[in-house]
């Protein structure tokens, strides 16, 4: 129980970085970005579709995404998310944050089990 | 294939979004549910059970609209249609005063434009008004309102000051301006041989300020221009007031004496109850007794001031 607040606590305070990191490269539509997240997390972050798409909303709304409907042939047309340049200053600091937070709490249990 | 659209949409029904907006949001998370339902398929799971699996991840009947509602209360909104009510009118309304405050910021010579124009409205319509209201709505309680005036003297540092009874004579003598002249002050005088001693208002006046406002005693007569003279006989008018709580309203009370200040004054008229002198600082209505101003004999060069002069 104590495991999966926690768990809600980091989700809700990374979840605009790992989105903006996973559409910085290239592209990406909904299900794609949620289906990353939980790969490359091993399960253990998943947004589901009720919390995903407001997240995105909310970001594109900010001016940080800019979402686009794109047709490939034989296929139906889906949402693509791309960041846009506000996003990309966003995504930098953001991650200069998120790194220099880790570093600090590593160095402090580090410290704790040296 | 399940058609996820009516799920989504009954979801959504409580944000009122506009059909465009609905529509594209149904569409997007319905190709959602149908890519997780068909992983879930591959995965082994029947129909029935993917199906569940994914209405369960949209979290209940009102998560998703709770999760939109912040992102989506200021765009997409549906119109409020004229004559249908909305329980967001005022924050619609300030909305609408946030976008025109934009707007107006955008273009700041419109903005000057529109501003001057508005100001040179108001200003207009205030002064427009103005006469409006003191010719037609409020004239003044007299007949032909518009002929009168009210005279003063200029004489720095005060721009509407009375002049002196002399002075006053002079106007009168040398006017080719107005058909009349008329002039006023107050004093107090001690009525005694009525019941108990009282104090009462004196109006001071010239024979022709009754005359140029148009006031009809109730009883008896104006002051003639021979009382209104140095050396002439005592003479007053009673307002109806006085009249009546002093004198019963008596009809014979004209032509009798009263005494105040201890010289006896002939009454020879009744000044009504509705008359009004409403535009100085004098206030006649309240006035218990007038007098002539030309018999006043303490003080000759008494400032008086002038009113009621009639246009020629």
């Amino acid at each position: 129980m104590e495991n999966a607040t926690s768990q809600t606590e980091w989700k809700r305070g990374s979840a605009e970085l790992l989105i903006l990191s996973l559409v910085e490269a290239r592209p990406r539509h909904g299900y794609e970005i949620s289906k990353i997240i939980e790969q490359r997390s091993g399960g253990t972050v998943r947004f589901h579709v009720a919390s995903l798409y407001p997240m995105l909303y909310r970001l594109e709304r900010r001016g940080w995404l800019q979402g686009r409907w794109v047709e490939k042939g034989g296929q139906r047309r889906r949402r693509y998310y791309r960041v846009t340049r506000l996003g990309r200053r966003v995504l930098a600091s953001q991650l200069r944050g998120w790194r220099e937070f880790v570093a600090g709490i590593n160095r402090i249990t580090e410290a704790e089990n040296a | 294939m399940p058609d996820w659209k009516p799920e989504i949409l009954r979801r959504l029904a409580p944000l009122k979004l506009t059909p465009a907006r609905e529509a594209e949001i149904a569409e997007e998370i319905a190709q959602h549910l149908e890519d997780r339902y068909q992983e879930l398929l591959a995965t082994g799971q029947s129909e029935d059970a993917a199906f569940r699996t994914v209405i369960d991840e949209l979290k209940g009947e009102d998560f998703l609209a709770r999760s939109l509602r912040p992102v989506e209360r200021d765009l997409y909104r549906e119109p409020v249609a004229l004559g249908k009510g909305s329980s967001t009118f005022f924050s619609g309304v300030l909305q609408d005063i946030r976008h025109a405050l934009r707007m107006l910021r955008k273009s700041p010579g419109f903005t000057a434009i529109a501003v001057l124009t508005l100001a040179l409205g108001i200003g207009a319509n205030t002064a427009i008004f103005s006469v409006v209201n003191g010719v037609l709505l409020n004239p003044l309680p007299y007949p032909q309102p518009n002929q009168l005036v009210e005279v003063a003297e200029l004489n720095p540092p005060f721009h509407e000051g009375s002049i002196s009874y002399p002075n006053f004579l002079d106007w009168v003598q040398q006017n080719h301006t107005f058909q009349s002249l008329a002039g006023y002050r107050q004093n107090d005088f001690s009525l005694t041989g009525v019941g108990e001693p009282q104090r009462v208002k004196v109006g001071q006046v010239s024979a022709s300020f009754f005359p140029i406002l148009d006031v009809k005693p109730v009883a008896g007569r104006n002051f003639t221009a021979t009382e209104d003279k140095r050396g002439a006989a005592p003479t007053v008018m009673l307002s109806e007031a006085l009249w009546k709580t002093k004198f019963g309203g008596s009809r014979d009370i004209v032509g009798k004496m009263i005494t105040l200040d201890g010289t006896g004054y002939t009454v020879v008229g009744v000044v009504p109850s509705n008359f009004y002198f409403c535009c100085a600082s004098t206030n006649f209505h309240l006035d218990d007794v007038y007098t002539p101003i030309g018999q006043w004999r303490q003080d000759f060069f008494t400032n008086v001031k002038l009113t009621g002069a009639s246009s020629r």
